[in-house]
């Protein structure tokens, strides 16, 4: 009969202070599991966008040059360590003006790296206005590198064959971190020669 | 509390350790369907980008396609059709055409010039190379990947040969052999032997031997045929319909036959003493006779598709021959200048034009489909068969092998 009389006040608070103890212990592992789901996501985040980036970069780079008409106004224009900038005929009307920002269609396009800001800039048709848009944050530095036929280093736009990219990101906190590379043939330059 | 529910709850405590275990296990739940979600929306995107790569490498290999197919055979032949690793592209190509003008004309087929500018304000001359546009789509589902690049190639355009058979001079021929200058197809079928249209275009029936006006009048009648050869040509040159003369005809060098400026074939001219015949020709050989010496002597099977030229280019028939304007003694005298010689032919079948200062044999079993000139104006051009030769007009073989000569040129190339 005695079973059927119920908890005592001090069976009571042995439990609840189980119970707490339990509870903080759940808390602990919620958070940590969280931080690690939040970490995680960032890192995949800070992957995902550095490798939109580059691979954004890398296809547009790779239409530099095209002069389909002969008007030589199609190349690179700009060939920094931290930036690039090129133009491309690729509506086919022998001048490098026009786009389209319905079919994203830039004949005149520059990316940078921003240092201060951490991003990777972006602007199309820089000489008739166009403002600078981020593409990725997080961005820690910008490495391009312009290699001639032989794989050697060169500051001739026209004898630039390969163009090999190198993103280095970190998530928010910069607690983790890591790079990117990509190489781009100009075929272009290489079919011009 | 009856009997039944003491027995399910005897101490009321349990649900504690119920309520535990599911509130660790939603726990585990959420922290599992969250790294889920992560891992589903990580390989949409890898996939994602792994699609679009996959999709614009086949429009890669379409174009590849393309321009093989271009290099190998020009412009026909298309729309190219394939597929690699589950994605379909389809390659077609056009000629550009561009407006240069200004004010606008509206627009010509565009041309590379020799000193690589476009143009189209006159048009596409001989040494002017048409520029095409490949365009490659590569599909599978909705993931779309377009190609674009411009080639050119040099298509020569040679001088329509006249007679299977064309020479400065007078020919002796011999032997089992046939020399028919009704049009074949480029496998040697005869197209029409009724056509007796003759207006010089390529596609019609020819004499089978024809005279320039670097021969002699008697050298018309001097043709010799020795063994019986057979001669078929067009039945307008009755009654001897196999072989005409035409003094409106000039012959003098391979870069005139071909349409070409004097010394353009320079950097492609091989000594006849390491030359060695391939397998297969392709395109267009040019071997030097080596100041009257035989090239491609002995054994040596032709084969293949292009034009091959035996020619010493220093000599110039007009200089050999004592009743033109450019007569010149000394020259006839220095062996320097002496005709090159393309000493035998042993075998073979060659689809094309085989231009050759002089011409002593062809033995074996050779077919020639297209046409020989002979660019000897002096000499007798002997042509002896020691097998079963036949020279086989044929104007599609002629065509193919201008289309074989030089390889394309890529000018431009975007991904849209």
């Amino acid at each position: 009969m005695r079973g059927e009389r119920g908890l005592t006040l001090i069976e009571m608070l042995i439990a609840m202070i189980i119970l707490s103890i339990m509870g903080l212990a759940m808390v602990g592992l919620f958070r940590s599991q969280h931080q690690t789901v939040v970490r995680q996501n960032d890192g995949v985040l800070a992957t995902q966008n550095a490798r939109a980036a580059v691979d954004m970069l890398a296809r547009e780079l790779r239409n530099a040059g095209y002069d389909p008409r002969g008007s030589g106004s199609a190349a690179l224009t700009a060939m920094e360590a931290d930036s690039v900038a090129w133009t491309a005929d690729l509506d086919e009307d022998a001048a490098v003006t026009s786009w389209d920002p319905v079919s994203d269609f830039y004949e005149e396009v520059a990316y940078w790296h921003d240092a201060v800001a951490g991003e990777l800039l972006r602007a199309a048709m820089p000489s008739l206005g166009g403002s600078a848009e981020p593409v990725a944050d997080g961005v820690d530095s910008l490495a391009l590198s312009y290699l001639d036929r032989t794989g050697t280093a060169t500051a001739d736009s026209s004898q630039v064959e390969l163009v090999r990219i190198r993103l280095w990101y970190s998530t928010p906190d910069g607690v983790q971190t890591g790079a990117i590379e990509s190489q781009v043939a100009l075929r272009n330059n290489i079919y011009g020669e | 509390m009856t009997e039944r529910d003491r027995m399910r709850s005897p101490s009321g405590r349990e649900g504690f350790a119920i309520v535990a275990v599911l509130i660790v296990l939603i726990a585990l739940g959420l922290v599992g369907g969250a790294a889920l979600s992560l891992s589903i929306g990580d390989a949409r995107v890898t996939q994602l980008f792994s699609r679009a790569g996959e999709v614009d490498a086949a429009a890669s290999a379409g174009i590849e396609h393309g321009a093989a197919q271009f290099e190998g055979v020009g412009p026909g032949g298309f729309p190219v059709n394939g597929s690699i690793n589950g994605y379909n592209y389809v390659v077609n190509i056009w000629a550009d055409t561009f407006d240069y003008n200004s004010p606008p004309d509206g627009g010509r087929t565009v041309c590379l010039a020799e000193d690589g500018t476009f143009n189209d304000n006159e048009g596409c001359g001989l040494t002017d190379r048409i520029v095409y546009v490949l365009e490659s789509k590569a599909t599978r589902g909705s993931y779309v990947a377009v190609q674009r690049m411009r080639v050119a190639r040099l298509t020569l355009t040679p001088a329509v040969p006249h007679g299977a058979l064309s020479s400065n001079s007078t020919i002796s021929v011999s032997g089992d052999l046939i020399v028919d200058g009704r049009n074949h197809t480029i496998a040697g079928a005869l197209i029409d032997s009724l056509d007796t249209s003759y207006t010089k275009v390529c596609d019609e029936n020819k004499p089978a031997v024809m005279l320039t006006d670097l021969a002699d009048d008697v050298d018309v009648n001097n043709i010799k045929k020795n063994s019986d050869p057979s001669l078929y040509g067009n039945e307008t040159f009755a009654p001897d319909n196999y072989v005409a003369k035409d003094s409106t005809i000039v012959y003098v060098t391979p870069e005139q036959i071909l349409g070409l400026d004097e010394g353009d074939l320079d950097l492609i001219i091989q000594d006849s003493d390491t030359y060695v015949l391939p397998d297969s020709i392709v395109g267009l050989v040019y071997v030097d006779g080596g100041y009257g010496s035989k090239a491609i002597d002995g054994t040596n099977k032709v084969d293949g598709t292009g034009m091959l030229v035996v020619h010493n280019p220093l000599y110039d028939p007009r200089e050999h021959d004592p009743s033109h304007a450019m007569y010149n003694p000394s020259r006839v005298l220095d062996p320097a200048y002496a005709p090159a010689n393309l000493g035998n032919i042993n075998g073979g079948t060659f689809h094309g034009i085989i231009i050759a200062d002089k011409i002593d044999k062809i033995d074996g079993n050779v077919t020639v489909m297209g046409a020989i000139i002979s660019l000897s104006n002096v000499d007798t051009t002997q042509i002896g068969a020691g097998g079963t030769a036949s020279i086989l007009y044929s104007c599609e073989a002629i065509q193919a092998a201008g289309n074989s000569l030089l390889p394309a040129i890529r000018l431009s190339w975007k991904a849209e």
